[in-house]
């Protein structure tokens, strides 16, 4: 087997660059999406900026949750070599890999108690179907994965702040948990 | 155009470049000359008389295929003596060792074209993906 890549190395070689290149070819576009993602994050912020109506409050704005965090959750090389090999078969077999997020059972809860979650990141989580924290906390890797990819210019906070992580502490009803793990609870039930 | 027939041209070009490099530029028949050129020597060294030794050339393959008067032990060997199975088949590169008077023989050859194919149909589609990973995800946007 060595025997023939060794024979072979210069069209692999030429092959790894043409499949680059195709690679290009078929999802650059998506940087030019990430630009119009920060021009819409920064045209946020301007207007929370100019209207300041309701800032969300202060400790959720300069304490998140830091301990423990950063984990890089869904952010390593492995996590994204098989997300983009899953988003290549998808798209060459035209088949949609990403799974429906789970669906809403029962009223809504107010998703601003979890740390970090403010009125801008609560309303893209509803716009993407999340009302519960049930539903938070019984989503698999993949599903935060999708999910995060839907955040726009909320896109890592999911991981960052653990936001699966208290969704399970809340949506079994165990304050108590919730706050020595992540400090009071924020927003109002 | 559609991601898949994008992805197909691409694929496309990879094969025709190793179809040509293997075939019209000879660097398969030149492999297999090399690996037949090696299991001679290791054949005349194993001093074993009238013993001849080809690779498959219709199609191109890593397998050697032998031929000539030589009993079992001298095919398979014994213990710790090595046959000349053992001997041609622990060359770097030859697959498979056949013998021309077996009715196996020649049954289970996989083209060398068709090796080389499937090597750069995983370097292409290796290329895809880190493709897909350089332009494609969009860089972390903290918030706070």
């Amino acid at each position: 087997m060595m025997t023939v890549i060794d024979a072979n190395i210069v069209p692999l070689i030429v092959a790894l660059l043409i499949g680059l290149a195709i690679g290009w070819w078929m999802f650059g576009r998506s940087r030019s999406a990430a630009a119009t993602d920060e021009d819409r994050r920064t045209q946020m912020l301007d207007v929370n900026q100019a209207t300041a109506s309701a800032p969300p409050r202060a400790v959720d704005r300069q304490r998140p949750i830091r301990d423990g965090l950063d984990t890089h959750e869904g952010r390593g090389i492995a996590d994204h070599g098989a997300s983009a090999t899953t988003d290549v078969a998808g798209q060459i077999l035209s088949v949609d890999t990403h799974e429906a997020l789970p669906d809403a059972g029962g009223p809504p809860d107010n998703l601003q108690m979890l740390k970090g979650v403010g009125p801008k990141l609560a309303l893209r989580l509803n716009e993407n179907g999340i009302f519960r924290f049930d539903q938070l906390a019984g989503l698999s890797q993949n599903e935060v994965t999708n999910l995060d990819e839907r955040m726009g210019p909320f896109r890592g906070r999911i991981a960052r702040d653990r936001v699966v992580e208290q969704a399970a502490y809340l949506a079994r009803g165990d304050r108590d948990g919730f706050e020595a793990r992540f400090g009071r609870l924020g927003g109002t039930a | 155009m559609s991601a898949t027939v994008k992805f197909l041209i691409g694929l496309a070009a990879v094969l025709l470049m190793g179809w040509i490099y293997h075939g019209p530029l000879g660097n398969g028949e030149a492999l297999i000359d090399s690996l037949e050129g090696q299991a001679k020597v290791a054949v005349e060294r194993s001093e074993v008389p009238g013993i001849g030794v080809r690779l498959s050339r219709q199609p191109l393959a890593r397998v050697a295929t032998l031929s000539g008067p030589a009993n079992q032990f001298q095919r398979e060997g014994q213990g710790s003596l090595k046959g000349l199975n053992d001997v041609v088949g622990e060359i770097e590169g030859v697959s498979s060792v056949d013998w021309a008077d077996t009715p196996e023989a020649r049954s289970r050859v996989m083209p060398l074209l068709a090796e080389t194919l499937g090597f750069l149909a995983l370097a292409y589609l290796a290329g895809v993906v880190l493709g897909r990973l350089l332009f494609g995800r969009r860089k972390h946007e903290g918030y706070l």
